[in-house]
């Protein structure tokens, strides 16, 4: 909660040597545009064309507010994840059924897989196991509390061994 | 060496935009019905809340009150961006940082401002590794002014407060100063200066999130009657059952959903009562209605 606050508003805070985005959002598409999609595209549970248009979307409006927006990354996360809820909302009033994505083939166990976790669940174990950060920058990027993000982690970890396998691999 | 569903969430970093997205990038934001202010949703609106609080809590700092944090009416995006557009002339500037620490140790929420006034909710839940959790630490620091007096609300089994204050090379060495919240208020030792306030919650496991609520008023008003600590009611239909309490833990609410047939998925809520965008008060009960499919 303090962290939306923190982030949006004002933006204050000290002590914190993060590496600064690209001023030029191009150049942050690039950088940045494809994690966006795989955390939307685990978050939509393999709705490839939901994750595609809320990326495009989110990068979209950050480019047309660019001038007031301090830290455009996480709000970009912000608004796609914002742009997915919607999108798979306004499918649901429409009767789509979610079974109807095809995901790739070589991902049809963990897209099945992780359709049985909460949407949430979903983006903060891809934000942590595929882009490694921290539960503190997850929190920025979801928008909600840290504690918030750590139950989310353990409940996804604790479902995607149930359903995928505890045991270690090479 | 990794775990098998790791392994498995790996294949995911193989997935990236398809090309097309970047020319959708390009031809601009769709200009339909969604708003195009930078809001991250629901909860951020809880979180615009708290400023509105803070930005009271720095008009009261500045002597332009004398009365408690009001609260704040009317749709809260265009509370925050009053609060934005007009801060309060001279009142100090606001550092929030949130900070758990990644040892499992307690979790900590350190608020840094020069403001008087403060509320904060968070949530509990299953914390691997940490024994007896919910028992958060709270710490509060800012500046106080001699005899200041300070009260404490909270849905707390217990609750204990200690005081450190500055000394003149800003450090806090001292011993901490044991508060008596039994009475709900005490006023603080006649030391100016910056504080540290650490508060020790204990609550029932399982309980539906906590909240606390800080005044501190100034030397010269009387004891200030306790506020009530208000929150907007987050937008949750079509979210899992479970997602949508956590949603409402984090603004505050509990969320308590019964079961009725609906024309959709099953476990999805499909109304909420208070409705979106309702101002209640905190720890009010939101019943959700989930579907048990159609």
């Amino acid at each position: 909660m303090i962290r939306a606050v923190d982030g949006e508003l004002i933006d204050d805070r000290s002590g914190q040597v993060a590496e600064p985005p690209p001023s030029d959002l191009d150049a942050l598409f690039r950088k940045e545009g494809d994690g966006v999609y795989r955390t939307l595209y685990a978050f939509t549970g393999g709705r490839a064309d939901v994750a595609e248009d809320a990326t495009a979307e989110a990068f979209a409006r950050a480019v047309a507010q660019r001038d007031v927006l301090r830290d455009p990354l996480a709000w970009i996360y912000r608004v796609a994840f914002r742009v997915a809820i919607d999108e798979l909302r306004a499918d649901r009033r429409r009767g789509v059924q979610v079974d109807a994505a095809v995901p790739l083939p070589e991902l049809a166990g963990l897209t099945d897989a992780l359709r049985q976790l909460s949407p949430n669940q979903r983006a903060a174990i891809v934000l942590r196991h595929v882009m490694d950060l921290d539960p503190e920058e997850i929190a920025h990027r979801m928008g909600i509390a840290q504690p918030t993000v750590r139950v989310h982690l353990h409940r996804a970890r604790k479902r995607l061994r149930e359903l995928l396998g505890a045991e270690e691999v090479d | 060496m990794p775990e098998r569903w790791e392994r498995e969430l790996d294949k995911l970093s193989f997935v990236d935009a398809p090309a097309s997205t970047r020319a959708r990038v390009t031809a601009g934001p769709r200009g339909d019905e969604m708003p195009p202010s930078p809001r991250g949703g629901q909860r951020v609106a809880a979180g615009v809340v708290a400023f509105v609080v803070f930005g009271a809590a720095a008009a009261l700092a500045a002597g332009a009150l004398r009365s408690p944090a009001t609260t704040p009416e009317g749709s809260p995006d265009a509370t925050a961006n009053a609060v934005q557009s007009t801060p309060p002339s001279g009142g100090p500037i606001l550092t929030a940082t949130l900070e758990a620490p990644r040892d499992g140790s307690m979790p900590e929420l350190v608020l840094t401002y020069g403001g008087r006034t403060d509320s904060f909710l968070a949530t509990d839940g299953e914390w691997p590794g940490v024994q007896g959790f919910p028992l958060p630490i709270q710490i509060f620091e800012g500046s106080l002014d001699p005899g200041a007096t300070i009260s404490v609300e909270s849905d707390a089994q217990s609750i204990e407060a200690r005081l450190l204050v500055a000394d003149q090379n800003q450090r806090m060495t001292g011993d901490p100063i044991p508060i008596d919240l039994s009475s709900g208020t005490a006023t603080l030792p006649n030391d100016a200066g910056s504080f540290r306030l650490n508060l020790i919650g204990t609550w029932a496991r399982g309980s539906a999130g906590f909240s606390v609520g800080i005044t501190i008023g100034t030397p010269t008003g009387a004891a200030p009657p306790p506020s009530v600590i208000k929150g907007v009611v987050p937008d949750v239909i079509g979210l899992d059952e479970r997602d949508a309490i956590v949603a409402l833990k984090e603004a505050g609410f509990v969320g308590v959903g019964v079961f009725a047939p609906a024309n959709a998925p099953a476990g999805v809520v499909i109304s909420s009562d208070p409705p979106a965008g309702a101002i209640a008060d905190v720890r009010t009960t939101v019943t959700l209605t989930v579907s048990n499919g159609p």
